[in-house]
């Protein structure tokens, strides 16, 4: 199976089975929910909504990111009422207090890691 | 398949052993085990041993304690290691295969190379690299276990309204239960204050809501019904077994783990149970690897609606003298967490708890309690999980 980039056009470059419908990220060759291997390229993004948060005060194994920083999972609609929930660091300045559960976040484009901002634009 | 009963057990204190090798653990943990059991070694027919770090231990374990010539299988599935080498030896049995069989559960977290692994040292350090690099962990893979279900309970907290007090009262009803348990690493009584004020680890959870790295061994034996009707007057039924996984993490979506979700309600159609059949008739003894997660457990095995698990603990219920004790061992998060050894030390403590063994006297739940049980571990997380479910009856 090849690797997918993580983005495309600075949206996250997810998966959609043929079969079934059912939206993945990150994208792979095969459907987590019916085991088709029939996907095609789903661009979601950019805008979302912050679902979880919390901060990590050790060096993150991959990506260079300095603690502490915050990390947190964000949640991107789909189609058909559909969502898929996304895990990324947010980029933000101690002591984080634009941080806010519910809030609007942004993707920002990168190779290795997904990463967020606050706000919408 | 043929019923199973679990006869015997034996549980090496948990805590710090840094003088000690896998095998001086393993092998009290065994020739306790055996002794409680009262069959002689040469009835042993085959071996599991749950570690993820301990490699060689269970031939050396078997070595040193005079069973010889017996099938040994090591079996490492991380946090799930114990009970899937208890599942093994279960389908031995029931296969008709061995008439006994040995589990052993172990693990060296202090100073040992599984130790090291979370702080990531060596080639272990390489592969994680090179598995945060990959595509699965490039959306959920930067932090920890900790880290990964303080989102989840920072989301809990959001949706239902649960509070950090409610979080740490898993803590204070753990402690408390430990406090009983002379085998628990942690057995010292904490409050909700001072809870909240230890060390932060990845917030909302501070150090005392994680459970800590330990060294610890336990070792069960299994019989087929005829054996077990021949040594025991208490023996403790197999009811039902199951496991499952998942590659996607799917905790914080909606705040369930659905292998918990499958796996319990195949353990509980096996043994032709329900959720409610725990209350007032049952106790538990789940995978409690942060605050959060007794909380999480305790919904998605039905035994509180979503959102209100801190609700059952709050009401009491969770209590180890409450309508449904939950960890009443003190759980991972006291007894402490060594990956290989939890999962049989869980099934130790409900064969101890359902013939009212003196070895669980101060933390006895209650007469009413005793006729059910049910044992479960998660692991593998940042690949999705894996869950590990057992339903115990005390008959037939
Ligand atoms: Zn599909």
């Amino acid at each position: 199976m090849k690797r997918h980039p993580l983005f495309v056009e600075g949206k996250l470059n997810a998966g959609k089975c043929n079969d079934c419908e059912y939206i993945r990220f990150p994208r792979m060759d095969y459907c987590n929910k019916c085991q088709s291997m029939n996907i095609s390229d789903y661009l979601v993004g950019p805008k979302g909504k912050l679902m979880s948060y919390t901060i990590s005060f050790s060096k993150p194994m991959v990506g260079g990111i300095k603690p502490p920083y915050p990390y947190a999972v964000a949640r991107f609609d789909t189609e058909n009422g559909n969502h898929i929930d996304v895990f990324g660091a947010i980029l933000s300045q101690e002591p984080f207090e634009d941080i806010k559960i519910n809030r609007d976040v942004i993707l920002v484009s990168d190779k290795l890691l997904v990463k967020f901002k606050m706000g919408s634009d | 398949m043929r019923n199973v009963a679990v006869v015997g057990a034996g549980v090496f204190p948990f805590g710090r052993h840094h003088d000690l090798l896998y095998v001086e653990m393993g092998r009290d943990a065994v020739n306790d085990a055996i002794k409680d059991t009262g069959i002689d070694r040469k009835e042993i027919q085959s071996c599991y041993v749950g570690t993820t770090g301990g490699v060689g231990v269970g031939h050396e374990i078997v070595n040193e304690t005079g069973i010889i010539g017996i099938p040994i299988t090591r079996v490492e599935n991380a946090c799930v290691s114990g009970s899937n080498a208890f599942r093994m030896a279960w389908m031995d049995v029931a296969l008709g295969i061995s008439d006994i069989s040995l589990v052993i559960g172990i693990e060296k977290m202090k100073d040992s190379s599984m130790g090291e692994a979370a702080g990531g040292t060596g080639r272990f350090k390489l592969e994680m690299k090179a598995m945060a690099k990959n595509i699965s962990m490039a959306s959920f893979g930067l932090m920890g276990p900790p880290g990964y279900f303080a989102l989840a309970a920072h989301r809990h907290m959001a949706e239902f309204g649960t509070t950090k007090e409610d979080l740490a009262s898993v803590t204070v009803k753990s402690r408390t239960n430990a406090n009983n348990n002379p085998k628990a690493e942690y057995q010292n009584i904490m409050t909700v204050d001072e809870v909240l004020n230890d060390k932060m680890i990845n917030p909302p959870l501070t150090r005392s809501q994680c459970c800590p790295k330990t060294d610890g061994a336990a070792a069960v034996i299994i019989m087929s019904e005829k054996l077990a009707k021949k040594y025991s007057d208490t023996p403790v039924w197999v009811k039902g077994s199951a496991m499952t996984s998942s590659i996607i993490m799917d905790l914080l979506s909606n705040l369930s783990a659905m292998p918990n979700i499958k796996s319990s309600r195949m353990a509980y159609d096996m043994a032709k149970v329900e959720a409610k059949d725990f209350y007032k008739n049952g106790f538990v003894e789940v995978h409690d690897c942060f605050s959060i997660s007794e909380i999480l457990h305790s919904e998605d095995f039905g035994w509180a609606k979503k959102g209100e698990g801190p609700k059952i603990l709050n009401e009491g219920i969770t209590q180890k003298d409450g309508d449904l004790p939950i960890n009443p061992s003190g759980g991972l998060l006291s007894c402490g967490h060594p990956l290989g050894a939890t999962g049989v030390r869980q099934i130790a403590e409900v064969l101890f708890q359902m013939r009212k063994d003196k070895e669980v006297a101060k933390r006895q739940v209650p007469d009413g309690n005793l006729n059910l049980a049910l044992t479960h571990t998660m692991g593998q997380p940042m690949l999705g999980f894996t869950s590990c479910v057992h339903v115990f009856s005390r008959n037939l």
